[in-house]
């Protein structure tokens, strides 16, 4: 009892999965150390072995796996073979767990408060009316409005936001010295997940609670953390504080995963250095070092022996190449662009400027959604999925299409692609109207149209072969069998698919592999225009890079027009020579992306872009948290619709709906005040002067 | 275990799934047993001839109630015909008539279920509500009175038992369509250009029948249950026809001869256990469409 | 929540109106003269009545009118007049009403009694001897021809053993207690007639213990499917987390959540207990809904039949009504559903 213990010390934990074919290792000897009121970040791809991992600490394994070695030793107590009474004593009272998907991880049928205040009831700490107060005082704590009323609500009548909020405050009710949160922000909207990284990091640094947390982002967890670990199936590949990684990661996958983030400082069309392959199946470990697959820098011995971690510099890192390399792999930084990749990207607009054909206009669309009404002759309440909606994209161009969950985005989609219906407005493509196409018509207007769906799983039939998947839409428009024959194999090449794969069913492949397929369906007709609905967000970091790289090469040999929709600004920022930002069914802000990504001129659009780790530090703006969710489709508020969460509202935006603004270049703006950055009160800003000039839309 | 081998046979497509299907019964004893319990019980029944001699309605006063014996393994009744014969040969009454009640229900209901599934609102409202009337009456209550109504006779058993057969496959298979309709790839293939016909036979009916298929399969045990039901209440086939509930029926008057009701009572017993057996090997694959019909 | 439960009674009328038509048109189909089939041979013979049957029911007018007759008839309570037991059919149901009901019921507890628990056990100990020896029992349970169990056991603790009372709602010797709900035990304990009710119940054992093996196999497997979809899920690893103890999390967190569907079978449950209930009370001589279809079936009584099948269909319709608004008051999710007017 030299020196008094780490609160958590973990040593060589390893967890084994019962499998088919005998228990297979998962966790494979993880050891770290936490100290009181510190933060350290496990950052991974799937199955990578980081929620394993925290789950073995508490002892919350699934069924399947079990510990198979190793120790885990909180305030020096061993909690391995700590018996299970102890460790329910520990459990909530001392460790607490915060994860992911917020909504299963609540009990459906139990109101919150009571759920809020089940570990001082089960802890003995309190009785039930003490523990309700203490609930609702917790909640409020958090920045959630009228506690007392969500006491009494139910899991499901709150947005995903409060439900994280109320798992934390569960989290904390105890006053725990350790919370573990496990990917707590994955799922959310950007805005929000700045909410919940705030709290996090106030409870971090102000309460003093130790944390581990989980994530795939490395942006996310470089905002909290001290000190990082990076996992590479089943090991921590690579460990140090936070600044030493980010500035200088030694382990080639770190470096991999930070380069394949599309940052600010990374131009338009160029490629990201995407990890080739995707992360290994644990069932299928290669000998020697797990990554040598996938590295760029693989040496004869990285295939033959795992590296273990060594010390280097301020941290520890797993790598052979890192070994021998010394001081030669020095600070990794984004390449800045090239003088040539600079050129390219002004040819690119140059060519803009020439006005090419436009080939999809959407006028003023409207949709609404009826919530049918409980009584009889009672008017059916109208959901606002767009309103009033307008876009035009030119043969060439990248549309991106950014926005929170409900902001209208896939409903805009289905639109276009007509697979849902509009209430007002009109469809124009290629200059003809196609609004109300129906039957032989719409199916030939298909032919020039071609979806890239989110879901790579679910958008292709398990029982066709990937052959005739990729055929599809050539037999449906009467191509003849050899025809496709020889399409399908040049298509399949082109994303990056060996012709092998053309025999195989969807099951057998990989989340990649099968978003490659998708694309490949897309392309075999040479569509006039894409629209790619969240394409990405279902991949793992590292296959994203590689799929984005696909577009940015489409983009190149094609000159693709695609409409790419995304929650995420980083991509949509990188691969879209214009941006829409949506908001509770409208556009609030439109133009070249360079623009307005640099110099955003809607408050919405300033909060988006702040909230995103990877594009912060372009304007080096402070990060600004919105309050509050994105209000009820149902009954929007009056005037502009993000009034009750910007900063900077003042009683004309409750009165009256902006009018869209439209300068010279074609950039709109929805907003009474657009280009409000300073953060004084509403009030004062009122007499600010729009920058833009007042000329409203055209209709065309 | 034995859940997700089922599950893998109906999930992979193509040319690998009769292996499949072989691998995992090794796997799945449960399936396995099952499947040979059904096996075993149609070669006795097809193979009757083979296995008695004796003529299943030719009675013979003077051995009539013997007990099992060597000469008549399941001993014989009060008219002294052999009930080991009688349960064999019954068998080609109650299997062929489930069948054809389970053929009848599913076809009818599955067209019935993909007309409400793809069709207008107004078309499907229609389908389901007459679908809901007919569900609100127990199969037997209906098949009783359509029975009662027809007269008691093999032919008009089958035709109430079929009569009510089919609502819970319009269910079934219009959940199904209506589910696979908001699926991606039935929306990707779709947008391909693909017609709504061929949407519907190409792409949603490939997904729909199979599932459907083998809840018919499984479904043949309930079926033999009700049809004897039926008879054992004497709405169904006559006497001196064999049939399993019929024969249990007679076998009320001499319960102090136990065997007389004892066999025919336990071969309705195993045949359907057996369909159950294999029903509960397969129901995840059916998942989630089947078990949670009402 | 309200307006839901109007909107479903207002669904309910069309469901009435398909039933009654239903039984109409059954009525109707009879290939005999539906004169002859309704008031049986003899009475057929005397012109008179016939004409006075053919004007009460209008069957001398079309179709269409025949069925207004039908309905109007039926909302004064006129079902037309048993054969079998020359009463009006509607009486004869209200008398025998009572005796089902409390089978039904006894039969419903009973099962919920032995079903949930062994499901409960079955779903955590998944893949052990224990589950597969209830998934088998609950097999065979399903599989049983009952008719032919109800038989063996009256032969066996009857006859032979005669360790339970035989046929019937009472022992020969004593008389029903004074009519207040006309269940049995409830009456004879609201008397307080002590023997009454200790007759009462222990007739009712073997044959709902009988009639229960479907229902109880079909619950149990209910119940431990749902418990296998709720084991699983997060909520119960938070719970965990909190510092819950294993007992504690599988009895305030999963079995509330895995009962809750459970009850959305009862409407399937039911048509297998009303197809018990006339098969067990025809073996049992109990004097209830099922022993009088039975006997109406077997004398092709068709007025009796109509009226039964219209009974059990309106009580199903009924009872799936309030399944699901009982689903609804237990389960917020499908409560807001049903407040978003989502079906």
């Amino acid at each position: 009892m030299a020196d008094a213990p780490s609160l958590l010390e973990v040593e060589d934990l390893h967890v084994a999965v019962r499998a088919a074919g005998g228990p297979q290792e998962v966790v494979r000897g993880v050891s770290f150390k936490l100290d009181r009121g510190k933060a350290i970040g496990m950052v991974g791809e799937s199955g990578s072995g980081k929620t394993l991992t925290t789950s073995a600490i508490v002892r919350l394994l699934p069924a399947a796996a079990r510990i198979t070695r190793g120790s885990v030793r909180f305030k020096g107590e061993e909690l391995t073979s700590a018996p299970r009474r102890r460790l329910s004593a520990l459990r909530g009272k001392e460790i607490s767990l915060v994860v992911q998907d917020s909504l299963a991880s609540l009990n459906p049928i139990m109101r919150v408060g009571k759920q809020v205040r089940e570990p001082l009831l089960l802890h003995r700490m309190l009785n039930r009316k003490q523990g309700t107060a203490r609930a609702a005082e917790m909640l409020a704590s958090l920045g959630l409005p009228d506690p007392m009323r969500l006491i009494r609500g139910y899991p499901h009548e709150l947005s995903g936001g409060m439900r994280q909020r109320a798992m934390i405050a569960t989290a904390l009710i105890a006053c725990p010295p350790l919370v573990i949160a496990d990917e707590p922000t994955t799922a959310l909207d950007a805005t929000v997940q700045a909410q919940i990284m705030e709290i996090l990091s106030r409870l971090n640094c102000e309460m003093g609670v130790a944390l581990i947390l989980v994530s795939h982002d490395l942006g996310v967890v470089g905002e909290i953390c001290d000190e990082i670990a990076v996992m590479y199936a089943g090991r921590i590949v690579e460990t140090g504080p936070t600044r030493a990684i980010l500035a200088a990661p030694k382990h080639p996958y770190t470096r991999a995963l930070l380069e394949s983030m599309p940052t600010a400082n990374l131009e338009r069309g160029q490629r990201l250095k995407a990890i080739q392959g995707e992360p290994p199946r644990i069932e299928a470990l290669p000998s020697g070092c797990p990554f040598s697959a996938r590295c760029g820098l693989v040496m004869d011995i990285c295939r033959v022996t795992e590296p273990q971690l060594t010390r280097r510099d301020q941290g520890e890192v797993a790598c052979w190449a890192a070994e021998g390399a010394g001081n030669g792999t020095g600070a990794y930084r984004v390449t800045a662009p090239t003088a040539t990749a600079k050129a390219a990207a002004q040819a690119d607009d140059a060519t803009e400027r020439e006005d090419p054909e436009e080939i999809l206009r959407v006028e003023a669309v409207t949709r609404h959604f009826r919530a049918p009404s409980l009584l009889p002759f009672v008017r059916p309440t109208h959901v606002h999925a767009l309103d009033d909606v307008s876009i035009a994209v030119r043969r060439g161009e990248t549309l991106g299409i950014a926005g929170e969950t409900g902001c209208g985005k896939s409903t805009l989609a289905n639109c276009v692609l007509r697979l849902a219906d509009i209430d007002y407005g009109r469809i124009v493509f290629r200059g003809r109207d196609v609004t109300h196409v129906e039957g032989e018509e719409l199916r030939r207007l298909r032919r020039h149209i071609q979806p890239i769906f989110q879901d790579p799983y679910g958008s292709l039939n398990p029982r066709q072969r990937v052959r005739s998947l990729v055929a599809e839409p050539m037999i449906a428009h009467g191509a003849t069998a050899s025809e496709s024959e020889r399409r399908v194999s040049e298509v399949l090449q082109f994303v990056g698919l060996g012709t092998h794969i053309a025999d195989q069913f969807p099951h057998e492949l990989s989340g990649g592999q099968r978003q490659r397929i998708g694309i490949a369906r897309a392309i075999t007709i040479n569509p006039d225009l894409i629209v790619a609905d969240e394409p990405i967000s279902a991949l793992d970091v590292s296959v994203q890079a590689q799929v984005l790289n696909l577009f940015v090469d489409l983009q190149k040999q094609f000159a693709l027009t695609l409409v790419f929709i995304s929650h995420d600004l980083r991509s949509v920022r990188y691969l879209s020579s214009h941006v829409a930002i949506m908001f509770l069914g409208k556009i609030v802000e439109y133009g070249p992306s360079e623009e307005v990504c640099k110099n955003p001129l809607h408050p919405y659009t300033v909060a988006l872009l702040s909230s995103v780790p990877g594009l912060r530090q372009a304007g080096a703006r402070e990060r600004i948290i919105l309050r509050g969710d994105p209000p009820s489709p149902v009954s929007p508020p009056s005037g502009c619709r993000f009034r009750t969460r910007c900063p900077h509202a003042a009683s004309i935006c409750a009165e009256l709906p902006p009018k869209p603004r439209v300068d010279p270049t074609g950039r709109m703006v929805a907003c009474h005040f657009p280009g409000i950055v300073d953060t004084a009160s509403a009030g004062d800003v009122k007499a600010t002067e729009p920058r833009l000039s007042g000329a409203e839309v055209h209709q065309a | 275990m034995a859940e997700s081998a089922a599950a893998e046979v109906s999930r992979s497509p193509g040319r690998w799934r009769l292996w499949r299907a072989v691998f995992a019964l090794g796997s799945d004893p449960q399936l396995a047993v099952s499947i040979a319990m059904i096996f075993l019980m149609a070669v006795a029944i097809l193979g009757a001839g083979f296995l008695t001699s004796a003529n299943p309605t030719a009675g013979d006063i003077v051995n009539r109630l013997l007990p099992p014996s060597w000469a008549h393994p399941f001993g014989t009744d009060q008219l002294g015909r052999d009930v080991f014969a009688r349960v064999l040969f019954g068998g080609r009454i109650s299997v062929p008539a489930a069948i054809v009640v389970v053929l009848f229900g599913a076809t009818f209901g599955t067209a019935l279920g993909a007309i409400a599934g793809s069709g207008g609102r107004l078309i499907d409202e229609i389908v389901m509500r007459i679908t809901d009337v007919v569900l609100a009456f127990p199969v037997i209550v209906l098949a009783m009175a359509v029975s009662a109504a027809l007269g008691a006779s093999l032919v008009n058993g089958v035709i109430a038992l079929g009569a009510v057969w089919w609502p819970t496959y319009v269910r079934v298979c219009r959940g199904m369509i209506l589910e696979l309709r908001e699926k991606g790839y039935v929306i990707a293939a779709r947008s391909a250009g693909r017609s709504r016909v061929a949407v519907l036979f190409r792409v949603i009916l490939p997904n729909v029948i199979p599932a459907l298929s083998v809840m018919a399969a499984v479904d043949v045990g309930r079926a033999i249950l009700n049809f004897s039901i039926l008879s054992f209440l004497g709405l169904g086939v006559r006497p001196p026809v064999p049939e399993w509930g019929s024969m249990v029926a007679s076998g009320v008057e001499v319960m102090d001869q136990w065997w007389v009701a004892t066999f025919p009572g336990l071969a309705i017993l195993a045949v359907v256990f057996a369909f159950n057996l294999l029903g509960d090997s397969v129901r995840d694959a059916l998942d989630p469409w089947v078990s949670g019909r009402r | 929540m309200i307006g839901y439960v109007l909107r479903r009674f207002a669904l309910l009328v069309p469901i009435l109106l398909g039933i009654t038509f239903v039984t109409f048109m059954v009525s109707r189909a009879i290939p005999t003269d539906p004169v002859v089939a309704a008031l049986g041979q003899q009475a057929a013979d005397h012109p008179k009545i016939v004409a006075s049957y053919r004007e009460r029911w209008g069957l001398n007018k079309p179709l269409l009118v025949q069925y207004a007759v039908y309905l109007k008839n039926l909302l004064h309570g006129d079902l037309g007049e048993s054969i079998y037991t020359h009463r009006p059919v509607a009486e004869d149901l209200v008398s025998y009403m009572p005796a089902t009901i409390e089978l039904a019921s006894f039969t419903i507890v009973l099962s919920a009694l032995i079903s949930v628990p062994l499901g409960v056990l079955a779903a955590i100990k998944r893949g052990t001897f224990v589950d597969l020896a209830v998934r088998l029992l609950t097999l065979v349970g399903v599989a049983m021809p009952i008719f032919w169990l109800a038989l063996a056991a009256l032969e066996l603790f009857y006859f032979r053993f005669g360790i339970v009372p035989g046929p019937g709602r009472l022992s020969p010797s004593l008389n029903p207690p004074p009519t207040v709900t006309g269940l049995y035990t409830v009456d004879s304990l609201f008397a307080g007639r002590w023997r009454t009710f200790y007759s009462a119940a222990s007739h009712l054992i073997l044959p709902s213990l009988i009639l229960a093996t479907w229902s109880a196999g079909t619950l149990t497997r209910m119940t431990r499917t749902s418990m296998l979809l709720v084991l699983p899920q997060s909520f119960l690893n938070t719970a965990r987390s909190k510092g819950a103890s294993e007992t504690y999390t599988i009895l305030r967190h999963a079995i509330p959540n895995a009962v809750i569907p459970v009850i959305t079978i009862l409407g399937l449950v039911y048509g297998d207990l009303l197809t018990g209930v006339i098969l067990i009370e025809t073996l049992f001589s109990w004097p209830g809904i099922g022993h009088y279809a039975y006997a109406a079936a077997i004398y092709a009584d068709f007025p009796a039949i109509i009226g039964i099948t219209l009974v059990f269909g309106v009580s199903y319709s009924l009872l799936n009504l309030g399944v699901d608004i009982i689903y609804a008051v237990l389960d917020p999710r499908i409560r807001s559903a049903m407040s978003l007017g989502r079906r």
